[in-house]
């Protein structure tokens, strides 16, 4: 232990840049692994937790597409026979804060409403008002002497349900949570503005409710209502979303659940509520997923630093390994030294990763929840804390990743003969030569990744692509010595033409390094072909949306409510707004379309109505298959014929031709798939029948969205800003133009991949931490070449100059591998992962003008890695052994 | 008569309009409700279902059964309707232009068992209402119908359950003078209450899931009107009882908040063939005795009583098998009244006469003036 | 004539911290080298005769003294110039470690050439002149590892002299060879010091390498015990 700490932690503790980068380097891989894990776990918790906590003690949720028809419900009085059903309305609205007429998303604040019925509601949740105004009755009034301010409202205890009711009763009564009503000003008699979908109401606070039960969901925004009053805001007369039940005490939830669903009718699903968050869960997979492979190379180009630290730390002192062998030390000892330093590094960058954790996952959520929220569920969400799992996670990750990379190294220290480390001339030949044997296994290994390209999904899961990806990372990683044997070959005489000397002489020390380089050059590559292959996966989505977008965004105006939709919450459009729209005399056609909510073989996806007929005269569908779509859909309209979107295609093996069997409210019914069509805006996959089926078998339930054709020549800016001029007070609704329109989609396209830049970032800064690192290495290692460089008449600033030269190499051959393994890996991502996981067809397209961009700076960026070992170098004291 | 919570309900709901909260844009005070007013003539069986023009209407039933090898039971279900806002601008079926209350209770003397249970609901789509075209009134699966002219009694809970067929046995009798049974001072403050007094009854009770079949008398009242209690009146005791010389005899005392009799209180002789005969508060006297149950709530009920109506030279002693026969339901409503089953023995002219019944106390627990006064 | 003295060195001291010892390797050493001499420095290990060489090769500084190379006084000059006088007015050969691993002997040769910016194709040809000069030619496409103990040494004279300078450090040049490859060495030196005039400074604790030279200056201790010409 004492030669540990004298032999190991010592010099780790002078060498403070070396150590602090590795350090930094685990930490930042770590750091991001369990910040993916955290954001990930974030998106889900927000839906989850709200979930839970509007769920209250109900066992059973008795839910169906679109809703419960309201009407049914005498017919399900059997379930008073398990215990106790209380129906619900349940959605997300906005309050809205400031002028009216300045509006926009930004300016209003999301609450969740909550419309039941107390009188059954009240064992489901835990209500606790706290004041429920002033006649309730005179006891619960509180003589304060005038002038002094009110005492904080006390648990009215006693508040009957009865009287909750009464202060439900009015449909412009609501009572909200005390936080909500102390972070706004508001008191008993207040009133609150809130919108839903394009209706803003008036209401009027009638009571407050503790922190406790379902007011704690979003941080207290929450908003409870009368079932009634509810229903009328979100404009779902006739229906309920869900009835909860509430089983009664000490039954067995399982056997409950089996027996309801047994006598329910096939169109409604019995379910426990968490199944909606499991739904979700499933839902975001195919996200999270991809996030989590990304953050795994940040932690792999981490674990390298390790390998280059510990490699280092036996380069420098093999003279005083070989002393110690000399004095008696054991091989094994010597192998358990340089582990035991790997292992103070991984402890230290997990102690300082997961530390960095916290914060990083602050900011990839930041990131991420505007794409979860705007294309999956609207969350508030907040990255969970720390607990003792991620901990567990970290270590177990990152202490065996790290000595696994310290082996090679500590192996090699083992290997010290002690009368060879007592020479001063004791240097390991490099002169490998480039063998066939070099070449066989990362072909086999790259043979293997095509091979793993054709399987198809696992459980929905591109398991096989990854796995691919994997191959290809690997394969191309045990190509890199063979790769740069063979530039080291055919580079000499330009480098030193165009480079002089010092091109010359960086380009004697790489060649002579590559089996030291050839793992920090892999690193690097590694991370630079995923920023590639991403760059050119995104690239290639964004011209395929751009195109898509293009060729269906075909509508001059896109009219939608004022809060956007998400899980669950369909924001609906009032006749007032379609009215306006359709009496302007600028509009030719309407389609109107409404979304809702469809499990489909478990899993969520999205049933859709819109009107076939103007869809088809106005293109604003991009058929797939088959050829004769169009012909197909028009003679689907009123024959219960639906078109599918690719991802729903993919997800389900379902083609033109099948029957699908949907849930509706009058029971299981057939559809026929005329056509499948793109559709990028959504991977849950849609089913869209035409208004008229829509209605036969869903009723006829308010559009969500409308688009509208103006006659040729109109200005569409003029065009909305009349029909919003005709709108009244109480009516907000948000038109795009086409072309605003356009760049909305394409604004949440861009936000969506940030994330996923910034991962890359991360892992490249780390690569490039790693790229100093050997450069140090090296520079440590050469002290007497570099020595008698200077005593040849080299002046510092030629060393200088060689060790940027020889860092920018690094980094320009990296991203030359990177470029064609990037480009490899972009095609397993388009071509395998993306449709296995998404089931979205995407067009190759190449960004060249960002991977030319992209190449200088990455060059540039490891020249500056290059400064610092520069910096050393230049400054080693001039010495010539003797 | 069955009052207390009808009364609790419907005046603390209207109380809403004269309070001093901020009002909302739509909620001010609707369409008054139908007052009960002279001169209105029962036609049945269409009086028997509902009169949604009235703000508060109640069917009630009590019956004294027993099983064959004798074992005596008490059953009491009502069925009540309190309007709320007669044209709710709300066109959501959830809107609540009525709420449905029902008492269930079932009183087991020889295993001093009192269980009751209850249903509060809003019409909603279904969920509990009251036909007008028919009679049926129902609240989730408890129901009351007609069936023929056999009235049908169901309602099930874990504590207690009733099914019964009743048959209507003497013809309605319409209490009050003129159709209506004046409440109060003011001309509106009255009911329309009539009451089938002796219906032969026969089918099951269950108490605790064991299940009885049983035979019996019951009384079924059904009143309806709009305004009922004033300023004052503190609560009642009412009393409803088949007595062994075929007559039956309903009573009724209005306290006020004094102590004193409102001189409103009066009561129906349903002679043996069914002639009735109407009394005001002059023509009898009913006084509570010594005996009394002292309800966890502070409440005190004086369980024994004595009547006497000289003009018909009658004097009763009421008691009951059972001292608790409260009905709590402090968290939902919270009303508290005790309604129990009674034995009456006494003297008509002079003649030992024996009956049973059932005895309706409100106005022991809470202050009722204070919610009638809308305070 | 007057001619300019090649070097001359005047009082010089050079001590070294070692730990909390304070080691003298120089103490007070004067002398001067005409140009074309051929100096050898004799005396036991650790006599100083190697740090005198450093200091005179513009690869050390005295701790204070004067040494002027050919009129320029060393002690004024940074980094950079003592860099510039290495790569323009000295030549080294070492007894092991001369030539870089990393660079085949013709590059090793062409080094100081390069170094001096001199055009590729011109420093490569000189490199080889002097290759065929030394009898090392047939190896210059070869690697440092890959020859002989003699060989590298022929091409470390090479390389000190590709770039013509005045002065040529040798410090133990043959103390790494046999007798016979040492003796070659030698007389290689002593070939160059005659014919391009370059001013020899050798150390050596062996007599018969001293021979070569025309000056032998013993060392002990720090100072000079002796100068003889020969």
């Amino acid at each position: 232990m004492r030669l540990f700490t004298q032999f190991i932690l010592r010099p780790l503790a002078a060498d403070k840049m070396r150590t602090a980068t590795t350090i930094l380097g685990v930490a930042l891989g770590i750091a991001v692994v369990v910040a993916i894990q955290l954001t990930n776990a974030s998106s889900i918790r927000g839906f989850e937790t709200a979930l839970e906590t509007v769920a209250g003690k109900t066992a059973v949720e008795v839910v169906g597409t679109g809703g419960l028809d309201e009407d049914t419900l005498p017919s399900l009085n059997w379930l008073r026979e398990y215990g106790v059903a209380s129906p619900v309305i349940e959605g997300n609205a906005a309050l809205v804060i400031g002028d009216l007429e300045t509006l926009s998303r930004r300016d209003m604040e999301a609450v969740r409403v909550l419309g039941v019925d107390i009188l059954r509601d009240m064992p489901f949740r835990d209500y606790q008002l706290l004041d429920v105004g002033q006649d309730r009755d005179t006891a619960v009034e509180t003589a304060a002497p005038r002038g002094t301010a009110p005492p904080a409202p006390a648990p009215v205890p006693n508040v009957t349900t009865q009287q909750f009711l009464e202060i439900l009763t009015d449909e412009r009564s609501v009572v909200i949570s005390e936080k909500l009503a102390t972070r706004r000003g508001l008191v008993i008699g207040s009133q609150l503005r809130m919108m839903f979908g394009d209706r803003v109401n008036s209401y009027v606070i009638r009571g407050l409710l503790k922190n406790e039960g379902p007011a704690r969901v979003l941080d207290g925004n929450f908003v409870l209502m009368d079932i009634a009053a509810a229903q009328l805001a979100f404009d779902r007369l006739g229906r309920i979303d869900r009835l909860d039940v509430l089983l009664t005490a000490g039954a067995d939830v399982q056997g409950t659940l089996a027996a309801i669903t047994a006598r329910l009718p096939p169109e409604l699903t019995a379910q426990p509520p968490s199944r909606r968050g499991q739904q979700v869960e499933t839902m975001l997979a195919a996200f999270h997923a991809n996030l989590t492979a990304l953050s795994w190379i940040a932690l792999i180009v981490g674990l390298f630093l390790v390998y280059n630290t510990v490699t280092i730390s036996v380069v420098a002192r093999r003279q005083e390994i070989g002393t110690l062998r000399a004095l008696g030390l054991t091989r094994l000892k010597v192998l358990f030294l340089f582990l035991g330093e790997a292992a103070a590094l991984a402890v230290a960058g997990i102690g300082v990763g997961l530390g960095l954790a916290r914060l990083l996952a602050d900011a990839a959520v930041a990131m991420t929840s505007a794409t979860v929220s705007t294309i999956y569920i609207a969350t508030a969400a907040a990255p969970p804390d720390l607990d003792w799992g991620h901990v567990w996670l970290a270590t177990a990750m990152g202490l065996p990743l790290s000595l696994l990379a310290a082996a090679v190294p500590a192996l090699e220290a083992s290997q010290v003969q002690p009368t060879a480390a007592m020479r001063g001339n004791d240097t390991l030949d490099m002169r490998v030569r480039l063998r066939p044997a070099m070449l066989m296994a990362p072909l086999t290994v790259l043979a293997l990744a095509f091979g793993l390209t054709q399987l198809g999904p696992v459980n929905g899961r591109p398991l096989y692509g990854y796995l691919s990806a994997f191959a290809i990372v690997i394969g191309t990683g045990l190509l890199v010595p063979a790769i740069m044997y063979g530039l080291a070959r055919v580079s000499r005489e330009a480098l030193r033409r165009r480079l002089g000397v010092e091109g010359l002489l960086a380009h004697a020390n790489l060649t002579s390094a590559i089996p030291r380089l050839s793992i920090s050059v892999a690193a690097l590559s590694v991370s630079l072909s995923m920023m590639v292959a991403i760059a050119i996966m995104i690239g290639s989505f964004r011209d395929t949306v751009v195109y898509w977008v293009g060729q269906t965004l075909q509508a001059d105006l896109f009219v939608g409510p004022g809060i956007r939709p998400t899980v669950g919450q369909e924001p609906t459009l009032s006749p007032t707004v379609i009215e306006a729209v359709r009496r302007h005399p600028r509009v030719t056609a309407i389609d109107s379309f409404r979304n809702v909510d469809l499990v489909y073989e478990g899993k969520l996806t999205v049933l859709g109505a819109g009107t076939f007929s103007v869809v088809l005269d106005h293109g604003a569908v991009l058929f797939k298959s088959p050829a004769n779509a169009r012909d197909r859909v028009r003679e689907a309209i009123g024959q219960d014929g639906v078109i599918i979107s690719e991802a729903f295609s993919h997800k389900f093996g379902k083609r033109e031709g099948d029957t699908l069997t949907l849930p509706t409210p009058k029971g299981l019914h057939g559809f026929q798939v005329a056509a499948v069509y793109y559709d990028y805006s959504n991977d849950r996959g849609v089913v869209i029948m035409d208004a008229g089926t829509f209605r036969r078998y869903y009723g006829d339930l308010a559009p969500s969205g409308l688009a509208a054709f103006l006659t040729p020549g109109s200005d569409p800016e003029l065009v909305r800003m009349e029909i919003l001029a005709t709108l009244d007070e109480g009516h907000r609704a948000f038109i795009f133009s086409n072309w605003s329109l356009r760049e909305e989609v394409l604004r949440v396209f861009d936000s969506t991949f940030a994330i996923t830049y910034a991962l890359e970032l991360i892992a490249i800064v780390v690569a490039m931490l790693g790229v100093a690192g050997t450069l140090l290495a090296l520079v440590l290692e050469r002290r007497r070449e570099l020595s008698l460089l200077r005593l040849t008449g080299a002046n510092q600033d030629q060393v200088r100059k060689m060790v940027i030269i020889e860092a920018a190499l690094i980094g320009a051959v990296s991203q030359g591998i990177g470029l064609v393994m990037g480009f490899a890996l972009s095609m397993v991502l388009i071509y395998v992962i993306n449709v296995q996981s998404f089931g979205w067809t995407i067009q190759f397209h190449m960004p060249t003008w960002f991977l030319i961009q992209a190449s200088i700076a990455v060059v540039i960026a490891t020249a500056v890695a290059g400064i610092y070992p520069a910096r050393r170098a230049a400054q080693l004291v001039l010495s010539h052994e003797e | 008569m069955v009052l207390a919570v009808a009364i609790l309900m419907g005046v603390s709901m209207a109380g809403q309009a004269p309070s001093p909260r901020p009002q909302v844009p739509g909620s001010e005070p609707k369409a008054p409700w139908k007052d009960a007013t002279a001169g209105f003539a029962h036609v049945f069986p269409r009086d028997h279902a509902s009169h949604p023009d009235y703000k508060i209407e109640w069917w009630y039933y009590t019956g004294n059964v027993k099983t064959t090898s004798g074992r005596r039971f008490g059953y009491q279900i009502t069925f009540f309707r309190v309007g709320i806002d007669p044209a709710p601008a709300n066109p959501s079926k959830w809107a609540i232009r009525d709420l449905y209350m029902t008492h269930l209770a079932v009183s087991d003397p020889s295993g001093r068992r009192y269980r009751y249970a209850e249903k509060l609901s809003r019409g909603g789509p279904g969920l509990a209402g009251a036909r007008t075209d028919r009679y049926e009134v129902w609240n989730d699966r408890w129901m009351a119908n007609l069936d023929g002219s056999r009235h049908l009694l169901r309602a099930s809970s874990p504590q207690a359950a009733i099914e019964l067929t009743l048959d209507e046995g003497k013809a309605p009798i319409i209490h009050g003078v003129n159709g209506i049974s004046q409440k109060g001072a003011l001309a509106g403050n009255a009911s329309h209450y009539y009451s089938l007094t002796r219906m032969p009854t026969r089918g099951s009770i269950t108490v605790d899931g064991e299940r009885f079949e049983v035979t019996g008398d019951s009384w079924m009242d059904h009143e309806f009107g709009t305004s009922f209690l004033e300023e004052g009146q503190r609560g009642w005791d009412w009393l409803s009882m088949q007595l062994s010389d075929g007559r039956e005899l309903m009573l009724y005392q209005l306290r006020r908040d004094d102590g004193s009799v409102d001189p409103r209180s009066s009561g129906t002789l349903v002679g043996a063939d069914g002639k009735t005969r109407h009394f005001d508060v002059t023509a009898f006297t009913l006084t509570p005795g010594q005996a009394s149950f002292k309800s966890k709530n502070g409440a005190v009920y004086p369980l024994e009583w004595s009547i006497a109506i000289p003009s018909e030279q009658l004097d009763l002693k009421v008691t009951t098998p059972l001292a608790d026969q409260e009905l709590s339901l402090e968290r939902s409503t919270g009303v508290a009244y005790w309604e129990g089953m009674i034995d009456v023995g006494g003297t008509a002219a002079g003649r030992p006469i024996t009956g049973s019944g059932y005895l309706e106390m409100t106005g022991y627990f809470g202050s009722l003036g204070r919610v009638l006064s809308g305070q | 004539m007057e001619v300019m003295p090649a070097l001359v060195a005047d009082h010089l001291r050079k001590t070294y911290v070692s730990g909390e010892s304070t080691v003298t390797a120089l103490a007070d050493v004067s002398f001067t080298v005409a140009k074309g001499d051929f100096v050898a420095l004799m005396g036991p290990s650790g006599c100083g005769k190697s740090t005198l060489l450093h200091v005179c090769g513009a690869m050390d500084r005295a701790s204070s003294g004067r040494i002027v190379l050919n009129g320029q006084d060393l002690a004024t000059l940074g980094d950079d110039g003592l860099t510039r006088v290495r790569r323009e007015q000295v030549g080294f050969v070492f007894q092991f470690f001369n030539l870089l691993p990393t660079l085949t002997i013709a590059d090793n040769i062409a080094l100081p050439c390069l170094l001096s910016g001199m055009h590729g194709a011109t420093a490569d040809a000189r490199a080889r002149a002097l290759a065929e000069r030394v009898g090392i030619a047939h190896r210059l496409s070869h690697y440092p590892q890959q020859v002989s103990g003699g060989e590298m040494q022929r091409a470390a004279i090479a390389r000190a002299l590709v770039h013509e300078p005045d002065l040529l450090v040798a410090d133990e040049p043959t103390g790494n060879l046999d007798s016979e490859n040492g003796a070659k060495v030698m007389a290689l030196l002593s070939e160059l010091n005659r014919e391009m005039r370059v001013t020899v400074l050798l150390a050596t604790h062996a007599a018969d390498v001293a021979a070569a030279a025309t000056r032998i200056l013993h060392m002990r201790d720090g100072k000079f015990e002796g100068d003889r010409q020969t």
